[in-house]
């Protein structure tokens, strides 16, 4: 089997074309007849090369191709769009020759057409993926800069120009230690460029601590980050990129937090150690005013059994001041309880049955109950983690003051619980005189009495309350108007948590 | 900065008089080679490169002066007064044909002659005038540079970019030749192809030479004429030479119809 130069030049699987120097087309192979749907007749008689092109490869050809052909004898690789006689457009790569006589005078150029469809797809995409990896890139707040396998710098993103202070311009085809000086924060020795270490060891690279960026005008500039080989799909290193990142404001902010922090704990300990100071105080002074008050109880006592029959009305004055000092046997106790209440009790690590706790308050208040005709009931109430004795004294508190401060009709009490979030919520509903909204806040206030003397109460039992909710890091209010009755909630936690304090 | 290295400008000859050769839209200062040594007896011929063009600096190019091309009549202003050339005799190619003609109106003194090789004041068609493009056929264009620049632009980039580290970088430099920044040839071609300076046309007081090609697809000849109607006392000069680059397909014919315009009183 033989092959013909003619038959080659003809069907070859590529377009050629041959053109004056002017661009008139003269000779064309069937190949490339073929594709653009012409007679090779209606190419060669008068046709220029440029006419079988969109109009912006027309002006691409006079401005560039037709000028680099004219200079330097070839031009290969040029990307332009054939227009066919049916108007469709065939994406084409094209390489050119010119051919010139001895003095070097141009004769002729000769033209090799190549259909890129595909390829012309592929690059679009390429062109795609560029773009977006160079907005994205750009448009991250991190420093990113890579370099060849040599360590010259390829790419510079803004942030990293702007905290270099070398402009992409002049950063470009420089090395990375000259872009990116890093010395050590405390000695200003120089540090070798991660992006350097990378390149050597093939392996991630992180910053060492307190590095400092000296950038091209002098400012220094802490920060961290990391190296890493940039590899091809054979493995092979082709470069490497640094990401990096100021930490001059984090440092700043951690620096102010970690001070304020020391504050904090400072007032904490002050407020503590003056917490303890004034519950000792209250525990020494209620301790101490027992004694005299024992001993008044007891000589008024003597008092009215040796000579009562010798005081007559002098009788009536030793039963008032009997019932002072047993308001204030009262008052001292409500005191030590409330004082000690921050020392004792919230370190068990068992749950406790709210049940058996409300029976034992209803029990302890069991005369209070009977002489009002009180009914009180409850749904059932779970376990909870909150100290046994602690929660008889919060409900014992919200039932006795529901009591005392009872409407006309007998009082009806009802406890219910139900779980919200990570809490226990309990709610204490009665059908008392109830409490205007505006003395909400201070009923938990300690000794803030909202009746005075009319009715009996040492004003401790609400604050009780709320300093112990407040241990086991709950919440307690009310939700009441006036003669409307009032509803107590207060908020446990289901769990143990080591937040206790 | 020094005007000489922004403009990559050199010169040639010793005449008296000189002779300012701008290159046009997509080359440098190279595409005078054939048409530069016939001048150079008479005269001193001053070659140099846009900026974004050639071996100009690029770190000169900015988007703002160069968003219209009062920018680039600027440059030739400084560059006239650089060389103490004035008055030069102007030689434009294609858009730098017009870049003389707006120079010429901001200093006519410093201007003796035009030659205007292939001008065209607008090349969009506009109601009754034919520019011969439109402005999708620009976006084209566009396009076409995109597809011609993906090959070379990230290999060619550091290069461009002036590198005083790498020297060695700089002999690549030589083979140059209508190659630069993709971003600023794109910028290039839109001021040039949008640009609508026919106004600035009828204010030009210096003798002006258009000569048109035959069968130019960028500035037909319906053009070339309505620039020559434009300028009053402007010469129009039909070439044989077809396309849009006279000076580089038939110099022979270029250089013939210069000198004898030159002649003439």
């Amino acid at each position: 089997m033989e092959e013909s130069a003619e038959e080659l030049y003809e069907f070859a699987p590529c377009g050629y074309l041959t053109t004056t120097i002017d661009g008139r087309i003269i000779k064309v192979n069937r190949t490339l007849a073929d594709w653009l749907g012409y007679t090779r007749e209606e190419l060669t008689t008068g046709k220029r090369f440029p006419d079988l092109l969109s109009v912006g490869g027309k002006i691409f050809y006079d401005t560039h191709l037709s000028l680099l052909l004219r200079m330097q004898r070839s031009v290969d690789e040029i990307a332009l769009d054939l227009v066919c006689k049916n108007g469709v457009s065939i994406p084409a790569l094209i390489n050119s020759r010119q051919k010139r006589d001895p003095n070097d005078q141009p004769l002729l150029n000769r033209f090799t057409i190549y259909n890129a469809t595909e390829r012309r797809m592929y690059e679009r995409q390429l062109l795609a993926a560029r773009d977006l990896f160079q907005t994205t890139l750009s448009s991250i707040g991190d420093g990113v800069i890579a370099t060849d396998a040599t360590g010259v710098v390829t790419f510079i993103n803004p942030v990293a120009a702007s905290l270099s202070g070398w402009p992409e311009k002049t950063a470009l085809g420089r090395m990375i230690d000259e872009v990116l000086r890093l010395v050590r924060e405390d000695n200003d020795e120089a540090i070798e460029n991660p992006l350097t270490q990378a390149l050597r060891s093939g392996q991630t690279v992180g910053l060492e601590n307190h590095t400092v960026l000296v950038a091209k005008d002098g400012r220094r500039i802490v920060v961290d980050d990391s190296a890493s080989p940039i590899r091809d799909e054979n493995g092979t290193m082709t470069g490497a990129v640094l990401v990096f990142r100021d930490v001059s404001e984090r440092r700043r902010v951690q620096r102010a937090l970690d001070e304020a922090r020391i504050e904090l704990e400072k007032a904490a300990a002050e407020l503590k150690q003056s917490n303890e100071d004034l519950s000792q105080f209250a525990y020494i002074a209620s301790h101490d005013l027992r004694s005299p008050l024992n001993t008044v109880t007891t000589l008024t006592q003597l008092l009215a059994r040796n000579y009562g029959d010798k005081l007559g009305e002098g009788n009536e004055i030793l039963r008032h001041v009997t019932d002072a000092t047993r308001r204030m046997a009262k008052l001292i106790e409500d005191l030590l309880t409330y004082a000690t209440a921050t020392t004792k009790g919230g370190h068990t690590r068992e749950l406790v049955d709210a049940n058996i706790q409300l029976a034992a308050a209803v029990e302890n208040l069991e005369a209070a109950i009977a002489d009002a005709g009180a009914e009180i009931t409850h749904e059932d109430l779970p376990a909870i983690a909150v100290d046994g004795t602690s929660l008889v004294q919060i409900f014992q508190n919200l039932i006795g003051n529901a009591i005392r401060y009872r409407s006309a009709e007998a009082p009806r009490i009802h406890i219910a619980a139900r779980a919200v979030d990570d809490e226990w919520l309990f709610c204490c509903r009665d059908n008392g005189i109830g409490i205007a909204p505006q003395y909400h806040a201070q009923i938990f206030e300690p000794f803030k009495r909202l009746h005075g003397v009319e009715l009996p109460g040492s004003g401790i039992g609400l604050a009780l309350c709320k300093k112990i909710i407040e241990r086991y890091k709950g919440r307690v209010w009310v939700e009441s108007n006036q003669d409307e009755g009032a509803t107590f909630y207060f908020s446990v936690p289901a769990r143990f948590s080591e937040t206790v304090s | 900065m020094n005007t000489f290295e922004k403009h990559n400008i050199k010169t040639l000859g010793k005449g008296d008089r000189t002779m300012l050769l701008a290159h046009g839209y997509g080359c440098d200062q190279v595409m005078w080679r054939f048409l530069s040594p016939a001048f150079q007896d008479e005269y001193r011929v001053v070659l140099f490169d846009h900026v974004g063009a050639g071996k100009s600096d690029l770190s000169q190019y900015s988007r703002e002066k160069y968003g219209s091309l009062n920018g680039y009549a600027d440059d030739v202003l400084e560059i006239i007064e650089a060389v103490e050339g004035a008055p030069v005799v102007f030689v434009g190619h294609s858009v730098s044909s017009m870049i003389g003609i707006l120079a010429a109106n901001k200093k006519p003194e410093y201007f003796s002659r035009l030659i205007l090789v292939g001008p065209s004041p607008c090349y969009i068609n506009d109601k009754e005038y034919v520019g011969g493009f439109t402005r999708v056929d620009i976006e084209g264009l566009l396009q076409t540079l995109d597809a011609n620049h993906l090959g070379w632009s990230q290999a060619m980039a550091p290069v461009i970019m002036k590198n005083d580290a790498r020297p060695e970088l700089a002999a690549e430099l030589a083979d140059s030749f209508c190659r630069t920044d993709p971003a600023i040839a794109k910028h290039f071609a839109r001021v040039t192809f949008l640009s609508d300076n026919r106004a600035d046309l009828s204010r030009l007081s210096v003798p002006a030479l258009v000569m048109q090609c035959s069968d130019d697809s960028i500035a037909p000849q319906a053009v070339g004429e309505y620039v020559h109607r434009q300028l009053a006392g402007s010469r129009y000069v039909s070439l044989k030479a077809t396309g849009h680059c006279p000076h580089l397909s038939a110099p022979a014919e270029t250089i013939q119809s210069i000198k004898e315009y030159l002649e003439q009183p």
